[in-house]
C-alpha cells in the first residue's frame, strides 16, 4: 500500500518536473511546478512529516505560486522563446547529473545496508507541531531570531525598491 | 509541555546583537523627516557603540552561544572581523554623506541597510554552523541587493541590482545544495560534526556527499568573492551601484567570504585537502591573471577597481593553500589593509561625484593633481598601496602573504602572484599619471566649490592608516595573528 | 465472517464522507434557495414561492436548468485551463470539511449485514482528525485562490482577468489576517488539532467566543473577503465587471463556481462555529439523556453554523460594497495589526 502511494506521489512529481521544464507556456509551467510541490507534500506525508507536509502547500502552493501567476498575468507574458540558450541547454544536463551523483551514490550505500546519519530528534512524535516548536525554541532559537531580522530586511527592501520618487506626502 | 530551555549566551552575540538593533534604531529615526540630516551621524555614532562592544569581548575567548547547539561562537577570529567590518561601513558612511545628498538618497533606509548589512557579516564571521552562516549571507545579500539599486531613477543603479540579485540568488542555490549534500553526509549542519565525520571513516559514498557539497560551497562563496569563473557580475555591478555602495560591495561583503573561507577550509575540510588544494591554486592563478590583464584596458574607473578586486581576491586565496597560521594571518592582515586601500579609491571617486556630474573615466582625473591636490595626493597613496609599492601597506600585505605562501611550500604560485602585481603596476601608475601629467581638456564641473568635509576626513584617514601601517605593521599583524590563534 | 477492523474502519470512513458530501450539498442547494427567500424578506419581497410548497423545489428546478443549457466556451479561451478551473476552486472547499467535527464520539453496535459480522465500533464525527489540522484549513483556502485565478484568466476577456487578478491579491492579503486570528486561539489551546480545539471549549463560558472576542470579529470579516461575498464582492461586481471571474461561464461550469462559493460558505460558518461557539459542544450537555446527546449536539452544530449562513446572507444584503483600495486598507492596515495585537495580548493574559 505504502509503496503504491510512494510511486504515486514520486511518479507525478518527477512527471511534472519533466513536463515543467518542457513547457513553454509560462501559466502552465506554474500549475505544473504547484503539481510538483503538492505531490512532494504528498511524499513528507507518507514519511510522518504532517507539518512539514502542511507547510509546503501553504506556503509553496499557497503563497509563492500564486505570486508567480499574478505576475505572469499581470504582465501577460505568452510563450517563452526558444533558442537562446542553445549552448547552455546540453550543459545543464550535464550539471544536473553530476549534482544528482552524490544523492545517487548516497542512496545506494543505503540500500546495501550503510550506516544512517543520525537525524535531528527522530523516534516517538517525529514531525509533529510540538516537536518541530520545541526544536525551534531550544537549539535553532537563534537561526529563528536571525530569520525574523532576514523577513525585516526585505520588507525594508521591497518598500524602498518599489516606493515611487523620493517622498510622498499624504494622500 | 515542560521543555528544558538552553542555557544561552547573550553575551556570545552581543555584536551581532548591537548592530542589528542599531541598525533598527536608525531605521526607525529615519522616518522622521526632521532628522534626516542627522542620520548619518546618528549612524557613525551607533557603529563606534557596536565597535566598542566589540573591542571589549577581544580576547574573552571562544564562548559558544547555547549550551545545546552552538550556532555561533564569539571569539577573537570573529570579533576582529566584526571590526573590520564595522571599520568598513565607518568610511562608507563618511563616503556616502554628501555623495547621497547630491543625488537625494540620503534616507533613513540607506545607512539603516548598511548597518544590517554589517550585522550580516559579522554574523557569517561568529558563525560555526551551516545555518547560521547562510542567514547571515543572506541578511548581507538582501541589503546589499537594496542597496545597489537604491538609485531608483538610475538605469545603471537598477542594472546591477538586478544582475546581483540574479546571480546572487542563483549562487544562494548552490550554497543551499551544498549545505544539504554535507548535511547529508553527516547528520548535521555544525562545523565541528562535519569536521568529525572528515575526520572518521569515510565510505566512498560519504566521501562523494562531502565532496560534491564541498564543491558547491565553493562555487557559491566563489561567487561572492567574485573567484574566476564567477567573476563576470563584478565591473557591472560596481559600474552601477552607487559609489559608496560599490567600496561597501567590493571590500566589506568580499571580506566577510573570505572570512567564511578561513574558518571553513581551514578548520572543517583541511581532511578533503588533497582534493582542494589543486581545485583553489588553479582557480586562484586564473583569479589573479584574468582580473590583472583585463584591467590593463579598462578606462572606467570603477571596471578598473573592479578588475583590481579580482585580482586582489586572488591574491588572497593564495594563502588559503598553505594552510598554516601564518598563511591565515596574512589573509587577516591583507583583508584589513585590502578594506582600506578600496574604501579610499572608491571615496575619491564618490567625493568627486558628489558635485555635479559623476566621476567616471580617467579623463574625468585629468589634472586632478593641480585642481585638488589633497584629494590626488589620497589617490596616489591608495593606487601605489594598491600596485604594492613601498612603503605602503598594500607592500606589507603583499609581503606577508607571499612570504606565507613560500613558507607553506608554494615557491611557483609565489612567483606566479609576483609576476602579475608587476603586470598591475601599469595599469594603477596610469591612473597616478592621468592626475598628474595630464591637464584637464575642459573645466570639469567638480571643479568648483569645496568638497565634502566628512569625505576628506574619511579619505585622509585612510590614506593615513596606509602609510601607517606601511612603515610600523607589527601591531596590526600581531592582531591578525591573534585572531587566528582561536581558529581549532 | 468477521469485517476485518482495517477494512471497517475504511468502510465506515467512506460512508462518513458520503454522508457529509450529501449534507453539504443539499445544504448548498439550500442556501441558494434561502438567499433569494432572504434577500426578499429584507427587501420586502415575496421571492421564490412557486416551485413546490413555499418554493421548496426551487433548487431542484434550478438545478435541471443549470445542465440543460449550453455549454459555451470562447473562441479565444485556454479551453484546458477554462474547463479545470471550476474543478479548482470547488475541491478545496470540500476538502476544509474533512477536518471539521460534526460531534462526539459514537458506538456503532454490532450487528450483522447480508451475512457479515460487524463488530462493535467507536468512531467520531469527524472525517480525520489532523494534527495539524487548522494549518490544513488555511492551506485549502489558499489553494482555492487558482481557481479564480485562472478562471479568469483562461477566458480571455478583460474583465474576467480583472476580475481574477483582483481575486488573488485580495485573497492573499486576507489570508494573513485570517490565520493570524487564529493564532490566540492555537496559544490558548496549545494544539492545532480541530478536536483539542472543541475540546477546550467543553464549558458554556470557555466557548472562546469569550475569550478571544477581536479574534472572532478579525475572523468574521477575514473570512468574508476569503468568500468574496459582500461587502468584499469586487472580485464579480457587476457594476465595473460584468460578473467578475465567472463571466464567460455558463451551464454546469458556472454552477460548479456557485456550488463552491456557497460551500466554502458553509465551510467559514461551520468553522466559526467550530472555532469560538463551541463546536459541537452545547450549555446544559449533561441534563440530555444519554441516548440523546449526540443528537442533541449535532443538531446545536448544525443550528449554530445555519446561523452563520444566515448571518452571511444577511450582511449581503445590507452592506454596500468597499472601494478596492478601501478595501486594501482595512486588510493591511487594520486588520493585521489588530490581529497582532490580539496576539500580543493572548500572550500576556496567559503570562498573568
Amino acid at each position: 500500500m505504502e509503496l503504491y502511494f510512494f510511486l504515486f506521489f514520486a511518479i507525478v512529481a518527477v512527471a511534472s518536473s519533466v513536463a515543467m521544464i518542457l513547457q513553454r507556456n509560462p501559466i502552465y509551467c506554474v500549475l505544473l511546478l504547484i503539481m510538483v510541490m503538492i505531490s512532494i507534500a504528498g511524499l513528507y506525508l507518507m514519511l510522518d512529516a504532517q507539518f512539514v507536509a502542511i507547510i509546503q502547500i501553504v506556503v509553496y502552493a499557497g503563497a509563492i505560486m500564486v505570486l508567480f501567476l499574478f505576475v505572469i498575468m499581470l504582465l501577460n507574458l505568452s510563450r517563452e522563446e526558444g533558442g537562446v540558450f542553445r549552448i547552455q541547454k546540453p550543459l545543464a544536463v550535464l550539471l544536473a547529473a553530476l549534482l544528482f551523483l552524490p544523492v545517487a551514490a548516497m542512496v545506494m550505500s543505503y540500500a546495501g545496508g550503510g550506516t544512517t546519519p543520525p537525524a535531528d530528534g527522530g523516534g516517538a512524535g517525529f514531525g509533529e507541531v510540538e516537536q518541530i516548536g520545541t526544536l525551534l525554541f531550544t537549539k535553532y532559537l537563534l537561526p529563528v531570531e536571525i530569520a525574523a531580522v532576514l523577513l525585516l530586511i526585505a520588507i525594508v527592501g521591497a518598500v524602498v525598491l518599489t516606493r515611487k520618487g523620493t517622498v510622498s506626502v499624504g494622500e | 509541555m515542560n521543555t528544558a530551555l538552553p542555557v544561552i549566551n547573550l553575551y556570545a552575540v552581543m555584536p551581532q546583537i548591537v548592530l542589528v538593533s542599531a541598525a533598527t534604531v536608525v531605521l526607525i529615526v529615519g522616518l522622521f523627516e526632521r532628522f534626516r540630516k542627522g542620520i548619518p551621524y546618528l549612524s557613525l555614532l551607533l557603529l563606534a557603540v557596536s565597535g566598542v562592544v566589540a573591542v571589549n569581548q577581544l580576547g574573552l575567548g571562544p564562548v559558544p552561544f547555547s549550551d545545546v547547539s552552538s550556532m555561533m561562537v564569539m571569539d577573537d577570529f570573529g570579533l576582529v572581523a566584526t571590526l573590520v567590518f564595522i571599520a568598513g561601513a565607518v568610511l562608507t558612511v563618511l563616503i556616502s554623506i554628501s555623495y547621497a545628498e547630491a543625488r537625494s538618497i540620503d534616507r533613513g533606509e540607506y545607512y539603516a541597510l548598511l548597518i544590517y548589512a554589517v550585522s550580516g557579516m559579522s554574523m557569517m564571521a561568529a558563525s560555526t554552523d551551516l545555518f547560521t552562516f547562510f542567514l547571515g549571507l543572506e541578511v548581507l545579500s538582501i541589503s546589499l541587493y537594496v542597496l545597489i539599486g537604491f538609485e531608483q531613477r538610475d538605469a545603471g543603479s537598477n542594472e546591477g541590482a538586478l544582475k546581483y540579485f540574479l546571480l546572487g540568488a542563483f549562487a544562494s542555490g548552490f550554497i543551499l545544495y551544498g549545505m544539504a549534500l554535507l548535511y547529508g553526509a553527516s547528520g548535521s549542519t555544525e562545523y565541528e560534526a562535519i569536521a568529525r565525520t572528515l575526520g572518521g571513516e569515510r565510505s566512498d559514498a560519504v566521501n562523494l556527499l562531502l565532496l560534491g557539497g564541498l564543491g558547491l560551497l565553493l562555487v557559491g562563496i566563489g561567487f561572492k568573492i567574485s573567484m574566476v569563473p564567477f567573476h563576470a557580475w563584478t565591473p557591472d555591478v560596481y559600474q552601477g551601484a552607487p559609489t559608496p555602495v560599490a567600496a561597501f560591495l567590493s571590500t566589506g561583503s568580499k571580506a566577510a567570504a573570505f572570512v567564511v573561507l578561513i574558518r571553513l577550509l581551514g578548520s572543517v575540510f583541511p581532511g578533503l585537502q588533497m582534493e582542494w588544494i589543486p581545485l583553489i591554486s588553479v582557480l586562484a592563478v586564473l583569479t589573479i591573471a584574468v582580473g590583472n590583464v583585463v584591467a590593463l584596458v579598462q578606462t572606467n574607473l570603477k571596471r578598473l577597481l573592479a578588475y583590481s578586486s579580482i585580482a586582489h581576491a586572488g591574491y588572497m586565496l593564495l594563502p588559503l593553500m598553505a594552510d598554516s597560521q601564518d598563511g591565515s594571518a596574512s589573509i587577516v592582515f591583507y583583508l584589513i589593509v585590502y578594506t582600506a586601500m578600496n574604501l579610499g579609491a572608491f571615496g575619491v571617486l564618490a567625493v568627486l561625484s558628489a558635485r555635479g556630474a559623476p566621476c567616471a573615466t580617467l579623463e574625468d582625473l585629468a589634472g586632478l593633481g593641480s585642481r585638488r591636490p589633497l584629494l590626488a595626493a589620497v589617490m596616489a597613496v591608495v593606487m601605489f598601496s594598491l600596485a604594492g609599492i613601498p612603503p605602503t601597506a598594500g607592500f606589507m600585505a603583499k609581503f606577508y602573504l607571499f612570504s606565507a605562501l613560500v613558507h607553506g611550500g608554494y615557491v611557483e604560485l609565489a612567483v606566479i602572484g609576483l609576476l602579475f602585481s608587476g603586470v598591475s603596476l601599469y595599469y594603477y601608475l596610469r591612473v597616478v599619471v592621468w592626475m598628474y601629467m595630464r591637464p584637464a581638456a575642459e573645466t570639469p564641473a567638480e571643479a568648483a566649490g569645496r568638497l565634502s568635509y566628512t569625505g576628506m576626513t574619511a579619505l585622509c584617514l585612510s590614506a593615513l592608516a596606509i602609510l601607517a601601517v606601511g612603515v610600523f605593521p607589527s601591531e596590526l599583524l600581531q592582531l591578525a595573528e591573534r585572531a587566528v590563534m582561536t581558529l581549532p | 465472517m468477521v469485517v476485518d477492523p482495517m477494512i471497517l474502519e475504511g468502510a465506515i470512513a467512506l460512508v462518513k464522507i458520503g454522508i457529509l458530501l450529501g449534507v453539504v450539498f443539499t445544504t448548498v442547494a439550500y442556501l441558494t434557495f434561502m438567499e433569494r427567500r432572504v434577500s426578499a424578506l429584507i427587501q420586502d419581497r415575496l421571492g421564490p414561492n412557486r416551485v413546490g410548497p413555499m418554493g421548496l423545489l426551487q433548487p431542484l428546478a434550478d438545478g435541471i436548468k443549470f445542465m440543460w443549457k449550453e455549454e459555451f466556451i470562447p473562441a479565444s479561451a485556454d479551453r484546458k485551463l477554462f474547463a479545470i478551473a471550476p474543478a479548482l476552486i470547488l475541491v478545496p472547499a470540500l476538502l476544509i470539511f474533512a477536518v471539521i467535527p460534526v460531534g462526539g464520539e459514537v458506538t456503532i453496535p454490532a450487528f450483522t449485514l447480508f451475512g457479515l459480522q460487524i463488530q462493535e465500533t467507536t468512531t467520531t464525527l469527524q472525517i480525520i482528525d489532523l494534527n495539524v489540522g487548522i494549518l490544513y484549513i488555511l492551506g485549502m483556502t489558499s489553494i482555492a485562490v487558482y481557481g479564480i485565478a485562472l478562471g479568469g484568466w483562461s477566458a480571455n476577456n478583460k474583465f474576467t482577468l480583472l476580475g481574477g487578478i483582483r481575486s488573488s491579491a485580495q485573497m492573499i492579503s486576507y489570508e494573513l489576517s485570517l490565520g493570524l486570528s487564529i493564532v490566540g486561539i492555537l496559544m490558548l489551546t496549545g494544539s492545532l488539532q480541530m478536536s483539542k480545539i472543541v475540546a477546550a471549549q467543553d464549558t458554556f463560558f470557555e466557548w472562546f467566543i469569550f475569550r478571544q472576542p477581536l479574534a472572532f470579529v478579525i475572523f468574521v470579516i477575514a473570512a468574508f473577503a476569503e468568500n468574496n461575498r459582500l461587502p468584499f464582492d469586487l472580485v464579480e461586481c457587476e457594476q465595473e465587471l460584468v460578473g467578475g471571474y465567472h463571466t464567460e461561464y455558463s451551464s454546469m461550469r458556472f454552477s460548479m463556481f456557485m456550488i463552491s462559493e456557497y460551500a466554502s460558505m458553509v465551510a467559514a460558518s461551520a468553522l466559526m462555529a467550530t472555532l469560538f461557539f463551541g463546536g459541537w459542544h452545547m450549555p446544559f450537555e449533561d441534563q440530555v439523556g444519554p441516548g440523546l446527546v449526540t443528537l442533541y449536539q449535532v443538531a446545536g452544530f448544525l443550528l449554530k453554523t445555519g446561523f452563520f449562513l444566515f448571518v452571511y446572507i444577511w450582511v449581503r444584503w445590507s452592506l454596500p460594497r468597499f472601494r478596492y483600495d478601501q478595501l486594501m486598507a482595512i486588510g493591511w492596515k487594520v486588520l493585521l495589526p489588530l490581529a497582532l495585537l490580539n496576539v500580543v495580548i493572548t500572550g500576556i493574559w496567559m503570562l498573568v
